[in-house]
């Protein structure tokens, strides 16, 4: 036993030397306890963009926009005196992504139900993220349903019809609630996370790869004798780059073909969008790893740092679930994340056919990840040399 | 043949040294790895950078190579100014690291090329280059081995194939030979001398004083600092006169006696034999009754004192006394 003791003493002086990975250690649960916590502690969608577009003015709007103003759910817009203009302009924001549902109360819908009339309010919701939808849904039915059992009392116990509120529901019933689904009509779950899912599987790939390349490279001693060839530091950036870039398009290739095959995963993007959308993610992934290689002195820092790196994007990023089940406080982080922009872009571009210019927002930032961390390489690469 | 000869008549002046400090200083923050460093090495030579561990020797390699930026003075290196002409001294000069530094997972053959790539070498010139290396350094039997799983010496030998694959001019060695067996450190001198032959500077460090002595010139280095440079048999030079052999049974004693006598610089232990050095040139025989006294007094008897030929070992290890005494 005494000579286990002398072997945990060595290792504990390892560590104590490598005073990175000490903290790293030390540290890094605290961090990811307190951020997960609160990002998936609670998932629960909330603040989903929606805009009602009231065309009616009666009371029934009123109440509606009241319900959906008073529930955590959504982060509503009302429009009133709403124009067929505003109902066209509410499905082209559905469909780039600004609004998570719209509802549609039409022109006399106060009147009709009062009169025993039957009146339809339209929700119009995005299926393709399969957990906002539901909750949509949920929330207007129980508002619906709220509004009918005071109009169907109130109608059957004045025209002596029902004798009490409970028997007037039974027979009637208003208001009715008519969906549309849009972009994913079943709502079929893997239309969603399969997404999701490819871009975990690209960023953990690319970053953990890279992120060995240089540092193994400086471990085994070879570096100096590639800093003493021609070789300048972003001919260096671009080679170590390269090979990793081919196989990680291979690999996205594989695993979309596999995700329609098997899960029937929706593939009918734009290609040139999806193509720009995986080509930007996959640089930015690959120059976040070249930059931890470049700071990271041995091949297990790197590692470490990697991880350090792809674990908050996973659970943030929005690629298992949407960012809209995190609380409002966490979200922003989630957007130094280059997997952030991907999912969302990749999804829109794969359920909702988005075009370049509608995601122009997610490839400008994917874009920008990409120029920061090749420019941020190629100057580590030049300064480290000294 | 090995290397490419010299095409000299170019560049004149004082571009005709292979490599040409002046004052070249390197800091790592209030540590002067190297000051003041005035060097000049002929072309077409075998030139020996000696001193001791932490000299910095492997310094200035580096910052001869572009791989350090110095922090003061300037040299030339194979014509070429070591701050403007980096990718000009990178074509004209090549480097072979201290520790390996090939990929351990890539045979022989593939190392080569990948470095000839590097270097645009590649297609018929690179087939060409590699039979000619190859064959020169005695390595086509390990062509298709993995680099990692090579001994010492072969490991050393395709280290030099590879720093030689673009013909540099001026070839930089970082302890060529360390680790590495007696006959193999004579295949790889029988290698330097061959390329020195067929025009190529080289600049090499070594611990082993006996491979300093192949050297045509040499340079010692102590603590940053260039203490000594020129032909081994100059150096050598300096301390005729100064070294006498005693034979004697009981060497501890005998040392630690004839040290403390005034005007001997160091007494050095080879078996029964001490060789002691003097401050300043002395006749060996009238120092022969001193020294037979104090020893004799230290009740450790000299059996015979006689004059000694010095050596590059002397040398060095005066100056290295010297330094370490003065610090």
């Amino acid at each position: 036993m005494r000579n286990v003791y002398h072997l945990a003493l060595k290792e504990f002086l390892h560590l104590w030397r490598d005073r990175r990975t000490l903290v790293f250690l030390l540290l890094m649960p605290s961090i990811m306890t307190v951020l997960f916590g609160y990002a998936i502690g609670n998932p629960k969608v909330t603040a989903l963009p929606t805009r009602v577009l009231d065309r009616d003015g009666g009371r029934i709007g009123s109440e509606y926009v009241e319900a959906i103003g008073g529930s955590l759910t959504f982060r509503p817009e009302v429009v009133e005196d709403a124009t067929e203009d505003d109902v066209a302009r509410a499905e082209e924001d559905l469909r780039t992504n600004r609004l998570a549902a719209f509802v549609v109360l039409p022109e006399g819908l106060t009147r009709d139900a009062d009169e025993g009339r039957p009146a339809k309010v339209r929700v119009v919701v995005d299926a393709s993220d399969t957990f906002a939808a539901p909750a949509i849904l949920r929330e207007l039915a129980s508002t619906t349903v709220q509004q009918n059992s005071f109009l169907a009392a109130n109608l059957r116990v004045r025209d002596g019809k029902a004798r009490t509120t409970e028997d007037g529901l039974h027979q009637v019933a208003p208001v009715e609630l008519a969906h549309e689904l849009r972009f994913n009509p079943d709502l079929k779950t893997q239309n969603f996370v399969m997404p999701g899912v490819i871009g975990l599987i690209l960023q953990l790939l690319t970053v953990i790869v890279m992120s060995t390349s240089i540092a193994r490279e400086r471990e085994r001693g070879t570096m100096d004798q590639l800093a003493v060839t021609p070789l300048t530091p972003a001919e260096i950036f671009v080679g170590k780059l390269l090979p990793y870039f081919l196989i990680s398009l291979v690999v996205t290739v594989n695993v979309m073909v596999l995700a329609w095959w098997l899960f029937g995963v929706s593939l009918s993007g734009h290609l040139p969008v999806v193509a720009a959308l995986v080509v930007s993610f996959i640089l930015g992934s690959l120059g976040v790893g070249q930059v931890i290689s470049i700071v990271s002195r041995n091949q297990s820092q790197a590692v470490q740092l990697a991880v350090f790196f792809i674990l908050p994007a996973f659970v943030l990023s929005g690629a298992f679930t949407p960012i809209e089940t995190q609380p409002e406080a966490v979200r922003p982080i989630a957007y130094l994340f280059p997997l952030t922009y991907f999912c969302r872009g990749f999804r829109a571009a794969l359920l909702r056919q988005a075009t370049m210019a509608d995601l122009r927002v997610d490839l400008a930032a994917m874009a920008l990840f990409v120029l920061v961390a090749f420019g941020a390489s190629v100057l580590l690469l030049r300064s480290r040399r000294d | 043949m090995v290397g490419t000869v010299l095409s000299g008549a170019a560049d004149g002046g004082a571009d005709d040294a292979a490599v040409d400090t002046s004052g070249l200083s390197r800091r790592f923050g209030s540590l002067d790895a190297v000051s003041g460093l005035d060097l000049r090495v002929e072309r077409g030579q075998i030139f020996g950078f000696l001193g001791p561990n932490g000299a910095g020797k492997t310094t200035t390699i580096k910052m001869l190579c572009g791989l350090l930026e110095p922090t003061g003075g300037s040299a030339r290196v194979a014509g070429c100014d070591i701050r403007r002409d980096r990718a000009a001294i990178k074509r004209a000069t090549g480097y072979m690291a201290q520790a390996f530094s090939l990929y351990p997972d890539l045979t022989s053959e593939e190392n080569f090329r990948f470095f000839g790539g590097v270097y645009g070498i590649q297609g018929r010139e690179a087939d060409r280059r590699l039979e000619e290396v190859f064959s020169q350094l005695d390595i086509e039997g390990i062509r298709r081995t993995e680099a990692g799983a090579l001994s010492g010496g072969w490991k050393q030998r395709l280290a030099l194939a590879c720093a030689l694959v673009h013909s540099p001019r001026l070839l930089f060695l970082d302890e060529p030979t360390a680790g590495v067996d007696p006959s193999q450190r004579q295949r790889m001198w029988d290698f330097l001398y061959e390329l020195c032959e067929g025009g190529t500077s080289l600049f090499v460090t070594t611990h082993y004083l006996d491979e300093a002595e192949r050297c045509h010139s040499v340079g010692f280095m102590l603590g940053g600092r260039l203490i000594a440079q020129g032909p081994p048999a100059t150096l050598r030079e300096r301390l005729r006169h100064r070294l006498v052999g005693a034979e004697v049974q009981r060497v501890v004693e005998a040392t630690r006696a004839l040290r403390g006598l005034t005007g001997v610089s160091d007494v050095t232990i080879h078996g029964h034999e001490l060789r002691v050095l003097f401050e300043a040139p002395v006749d060996w025989e009238a120092a022969a009754g001193r020294l037979h006294e104090v020893a004799e007094g230290a009740g450790a008897p000299l059996r015979r004192v006689y004059p000694l030929e010095p050596t590059l070992e002397d040398l060095f290890i005066g100056y290295a006394r010297g330094h370490a005494t003065a610090a």
